[in-house]
C-alpha cells in the first residue's frame, strides 16, 4: 500500500517536473518572438513580459514538488549532519511534518486568494485584461502537489 | 509579546538561526520564522481580522508576487543557458582555446584557471557552476603538466567565485529583486570589479611563478600564429555570446531578462554547431533547470514573506534608526556589516545570508548614505567570500568533490586569494566608482 502511494506520488511529481520545463521552454519561445517582432518589425506582441511570468509562476509551482522528490531543495547541514543517526531521524520527521503544515496553511490562503480574484472579477493591469485567477490557480495546484511529495517524504522517513 | 523591534529582531534572529541550523529546509525557515514574528510582536489589528488570517494572506501574497515577476524570470533562463552550454563540452574548449595565449607570459598555464572561469562567469550565473565547469579539465590538465597543485586549487576558488561577480549572476537577479535595483545596471557594475579582481589574481599568480619558478615546469612548447587562429575557432562562439548579452544590456537593446533568453537561442545555436545537442540532452538540461530554479525561487518566496513581515512590525525603520543614532562612520557600519557577513558566511550558503539579511541590512544601509546599487556588488562579493569560507563553503565542496584533496590543503591554496578578495573590498568601497562608473553610463 505505501509502496503505491509512494509511487504515485513520485510519478506525480515527475509529471509536474517536466510540465515545468515545457512552460520555462515557452518562456524562452515567447521572449525571442517578442525580440524579434520588436527589432524586426518595429512592433511588439505586447504580452510578453506578462505572459512570461505567468509562465514563471507555473515553472516554479509545478517544479517545487518535483525539486523535492530529487532531494534538491538545499538545507544546513553544518549541526544536522553531525548529530547522531536516531536524533537525525527524528530531526527530519519534525522538520517534514512542520514543512507539511506549512503547505497546507498556504494552500488555504491561496485558494482564499484565488476565490478572492476570481469572484471580484480582479484583471491584470494590462493589455491582455487577463483574469487574474487563471494563473493564480498554478498556486494551489502546485501546492498540493508539493503537499503530496511532503507526505511522500515523511512516509520514507518514517521507515 | 514583543513590543521593542529592537528586541524583536534579536529573538528574530535567534529563532530563524535555530531552524536554518536544525536542517529544516531554507525557505521553510524564513516562512516559520516570519510567523514567529508576526506573533511575538503586539500588533493593534481590528478585532475582525484574525491574525491568522493576516498572516496567510501575507504568506499567499508572498508566492504569488515573488514568482509572478519578469525579473526573476532571468533566473530560470540563464540556468537553462548554463546547463546547455555545460553539455558542449565547454571546458575542454576553453582549455584548448586558452593554451596558445597563455604560454608567453610569466605563471604561463596557472592563468588558466583565471581567465576560463572569467569567461565562463560571464555567461553563467552561479559560482558553483563555473567552479565546477572549469575545475573538472584544468585540475587534472595542470597537474599532469605539472604545475602547482596548490596554486592551481586556490586559483580555481578564488577565480570560480567570479561567477556572481562578472554578470549574469543569480545573486545580482535575487537582489535586484527583492531590493527593487535594476538588474540590468547591477549586472553591468559587476563587469569592472570582476575584470580588476581576476587582474589581481593574474598579477599575484605571475609575481609568485617569478619569484619561485618551481610552481611550473621547465620549458613549454612554443606556439605559433596558426596555433592562436586556431585556438580562436574554440573560443569565438563563447565571446560572441559574451557580447551579445552584455552588449544587449548595456546598450539597453533588451532587459536582462531577454538578453537571458537570447542567451539560451545563442546556448542552442552553439550546441548544434558543435554537434552536441541531442533531444535527450536538451530534456536533461531543462529539467535540471527546473530543479535549480525551483529550489532557488522556494528560498525567494521564503524570503519575500520574511521582508514583508519585517516590513509590516517596522523592524526595518527601527532598526534604521537605531543605528543611526549611534552615529557610527559610514566606514565603520561597512566594516561593522561585512565582519557580520564573513561570520554569516562560515555558516551559510550565499544565497541565504543574502535572503536573510537583506530586509533588515539594505534600509540602515540606505540610511547612512550608500547606494543600493554598489552595495548590491559589496554583497555580492560578501557571498563570494561565503563560497570559500569553511566549515560552510560550496566551492570548497566543489572543488573537495573534482580534486579529492583534504579540506585542509585546499584551505591552505585558498588563503592568499581570500586576501587578495578582502583586498579588493576595501578598494570597492574607498573608491565606489569602480562599480557605480560603468552603469552610470549606460544609456536610460
Amino acid at each position: 500500500m505505501k509502496e503505491i502511494i509512494l509511487n504515485w506520488a513520485d510519478k506525480l511529481s515527475e509529471v509536474a517536473g517536466y510540465i515545468s520545463a515545457l512552460f520555462m521552454i515557452f518562456i524562452v519561445v515567447l521572449i525571442n518572438v517578442e525580440i524579434v517582432v520588436r527589432s524586426f518589425f518595429d512592433s511588439s506582441t505586447y504580452i510578453a513580459d506578462e505572459f512570461s511570468s505567468y509562465f514563471l509562476v507555473a515553472v516554479v509551482m509545478l517544479g517545487l514538488a518535483y525539486a523535492l522528490k530529487e532531494n534538491a531543495h538545499i538545507r544546513v547541514e553544518v549541526i544536522r549532519g553531525k548529530l547522531p543517526p536516531n536524533i537525525q531521524r527524528v530531526v527530519d520527521i519534525v522538520a517534514t511534518v512542520a514543512g507539511l503544515l506549512l503547505t497546507v496553511f498556504i494552500t488555504y490562503h491561496a485558494i482564499a486568494m484565488v476565490w478572492d480574484s476570481y469572484s471580484l472579477e480582479i484583471t491584470a493591469d494590462s493589455i491582455s485584461e487577463t483574469p487574474l485567477y487563471l494563473p493564480q490557480l498554478m498556486l494551489p495546484t502546485g501546492l498540493v502537489l508539493f503537499a503530496v511529495q511532503l507526505i511522500a517524504t515523511l512516509i520514507r522517513r518514517l521507515r | 509579546m514583543i513590543s521593542d523591534p529592537l528586541t524583536l529582531t534579536c529573538v528574530l534572529f535567534i529563532i530563524m538561526f535555530a531552524l536554518l541550523l536544525s536542517g529544516f529546509w531554507i525557505g521553510f525557515s524564513l516562512m516559520t520564522s516570519g510567523v514567529c514574528a508576526m506573533l511575538l510582536f503586539d500588533l493593534s489589528l481590528p478585532p475582525t481580522i484574525s491574525i491568522w488570517d493576516k498572516i496567510g494572506g501575507l504568506m499567499a501574497n508572498s508566492v504569488w508576487n515573488s514568482t509572478n515577476s519578469f525579473t526573476l524570470t532571468a533566473l530560470p533562463l540563464f540556468i537553462l543557458m548554463g546547463e546547455i552550454l555545460q553539455r558542449t563540452a565547454i571546458s575542454t574548449r576553453l582549455f584548448n582555446g586558452l593554451v596558445p595565449f597563455l604560454s608567453n607570459i610569466p605563471g604561463r598555464l596557472l592563468h588558466v584557471n583565471v581567465v576560463a572561469c572569467s569567461l565562463f562567469a560571464a555567461v553563467s550565473g552561479s559560482s558553483a557552476a563555473t567552479t565546477a565547469t572549469v575545475g573538472q579539465i584544468t585540475l587534472k590538465e595542470l597537474s599532469e603538466r605539472g604545475y602547482s597543485r596548490s596554486l592551481a586549487l586556490g586559483s580555481l576558488a578564488g577565480a570560480g567565485t567570479l561567477g556572481f561577480l562578472i554578470p549574469p549572476s543569480m545573486i545580482m537577479i535575487i537582489y535586484g529583486f527583492l531590493s527593487d535595483t535594476s538588474v540590468g545596471k547591477l549586472f553591468i557594475g559587476g563587469i569592472l570589479p570582476g575584470l580588476t579582481l581576476a587582474f589581481v589574481y593574474m598579477f599575484y599568480i605571475g609575481v609568485r611563478a617569478i619569484l619561485d619558478p618551481s610552481v611550473m615546469p621547465v620549458s613549454e612548447h612554443k606556439y605559433s600564429l596558426a596555433d592562436k587562429l586556431k585556438a580562436t575557432r574554440d573560443l569565438a562562439p563563447v565571446l560572441l555570446l559574451i557580447a551579445a548579452i552584455l552588449g544587449s544590456i548595456y546598450t539597453g537593446f533588451a532587459t536582462p531578462t531577454e538578453a537571458a533568453a537570447l542567451g539560451v537561442t545563442g546556448a542552442i545555436l552553439i550546441a548544434l554547431g558543435y554537434k552536441s545537442l541531442s533531444l535527450q540532452n536538451f530534456k536533461e538540461s531543462a529539467i535540471g533547470a527546473v530543479k535549480t530554479t525551483s529550489y532557488i525561487m522556494f528560498i525567494i518566496i521564503g524570503a519575500s514573506f520574511l521582508s514583508q513581515v519585517v516590513s509590516f512590525v517596522g523592524i526595518a525603520r527601527a532598526l534604521s534608526e537605531f543605528i543611526g543614532g549611534l552615529n557610527l562612520s559610514p566606514y565603520l557600519l561597512m566594516v561593522v556589516i561585512g565582519l557580520m557577513y564573513l561570520v554569516l558566511g562560515c555558516l551559510l550558503d550565499g544565497i541565504s545570508i543574502v535572503v536573510m539579511t537583506l530586509p533588515i541590512v539594505l534600509p540602515i544601509v540606505v540610511a547612512a548614505g550608500f547606494d543600493p546599487l554598489w552595495f548590491g556588488i559589496f554583497l555580492v562579493f560578501m557571498v563570494e567570500l561565503s563560497q570559500i569560507t569553511p566549515p560552510v563553503g560550496f566551492s570548497i565542496f566543489v572543488i573537495q568533490g573534482i580534486s579529492g584533496e583534504s579540506i585542509g590543503k585546499i584551505m591552505k591554496a585558498i588563503l592568499p586569494f581570500f586576501v587578495i578578495m578582502l583586498f579588493m573590498v576595501a578598494l570597492v568601497t574607498v573608491f565606489p566608482g569602480i562599480a557605480t562608473y560603468l552603469p552610470e553610463m549606460m544609456m536610460k
